[in-house]
């Protein structure tokens, strides 16, 4: 692999896993947001 | 709404910050006669930003142990560990970017210079902190036990930081008391791209201590019986 698709693929990989952690943790807290909706209901 | 402003002002600035790095940036190389292809040299600017996010997330896991100590207030103790989490996930890039960096350069990944040990001691003082959160049960016990123990890890980060003006090392010194060593377009590409990399943490962050604190919360209302 050349230099130029090591580096795009060291990026590509870093960002990937932000954003995964990103998109993953903003999902978490909106289900424990209806979760707590949920039980404060009851 | 906030929420949607401060992320697409992180896009956009990251997305400058690409632009910079792979466009704007010359292949310009600290060092560029140990540099085996100077391209290699545009980690730089993933690998050092991270490392200041790092050193930042630990500093607030000090400060969250700290204040945690004194007001024996959760939420303090739920900010330190949320940090420690974080600080490790760009722990763990910044000694991944740097032995790719460190092959381009030295010719090997790993060398046991200096500031790769340094960094991996902090790495590993960081896991055994959030090993030690997971083996306790009692919440109290928890957040005391692991505020010391977030106080006396917090002694590797200076450890890694001045590393390389301790020791004798082959890592570059960019930032040589106080002065920096670099030419402006490095200079700037550096600054928009530590700023990306640090609306990113903060955002994180944010999201982190927010999902700890209503794990907590549905942990209480469940030992309430849903009171």
């Amino acid at each position: 692999m050349g230099t130029l698709e090591t580096l795009l693929t060291v990026s590509a990989i870093f960002w990937g896993l932000i954003f995964i952690y990103l998109v993953w943790i903003h999902l978490r807290v909106k289900k424990l947001d209806e979760e707590i909706r949920r039980l404060e209901k009851k | 709404m906030r929420d949607k402003i401060y992320l697409a002002a992180t896009f956009i600035v990251n997305i400058i910050a690409l632009y910079m790095t792979f466009i704007y940036s010359p292949p310009l190389v600290v060092g560029a006669e140990v540099a085996a292809d100077p391209e290699v040299f545009r980690i730089f600017y993933l690998h050092l930003p991270a490392a200041i996010a790092a050193y930042i997330a630990f500093a607030i896991t000090f400060i969250g142990s700290i204040l945690y100590l004194r007001k024996k207030d959760f939420k303090w103790d739920v900010l330190a560990a949320a940090s420690a989490k974080l600080g490790l996930i760009f722990c763990g890039a910044v000694l991944l970017l740097g032995s790719i960096w460190a092959e381009n350069a030295w010719g090997v990944y790993w060398n046991w210079d200096p500031r790769e040990t340094t960094t991996l001691i902090l790495f590993f003082a960081y896991v055994a902190y959030l090993a030690y959160r997971m083996a306790i049960e009692d919440r109290e016990k928890k957040a005391r036990l692991s505020s010391v123990l977030g106080i006396f890890a917090f002694a590797t980060v200076p450890l890694s930081y001045m590393s390389i003006q301790i020791w004798q090392t082959l890592h570059p010194i960019v930032i040589r008391l106080g002065k920096v060593e670099m030419s402006p377009p490095v200079t700037y590409t550096l600054i928009v791209s530590l700023i990306g990399e640090l609306l990113i943490f903060f955002f994180i962050l944010y999201l982190t201590v927010k999902a700890e604190n209503l794990t907590e919360k549905i942990a209480k209302v469940k030992a309430g019986g849903g009171s």
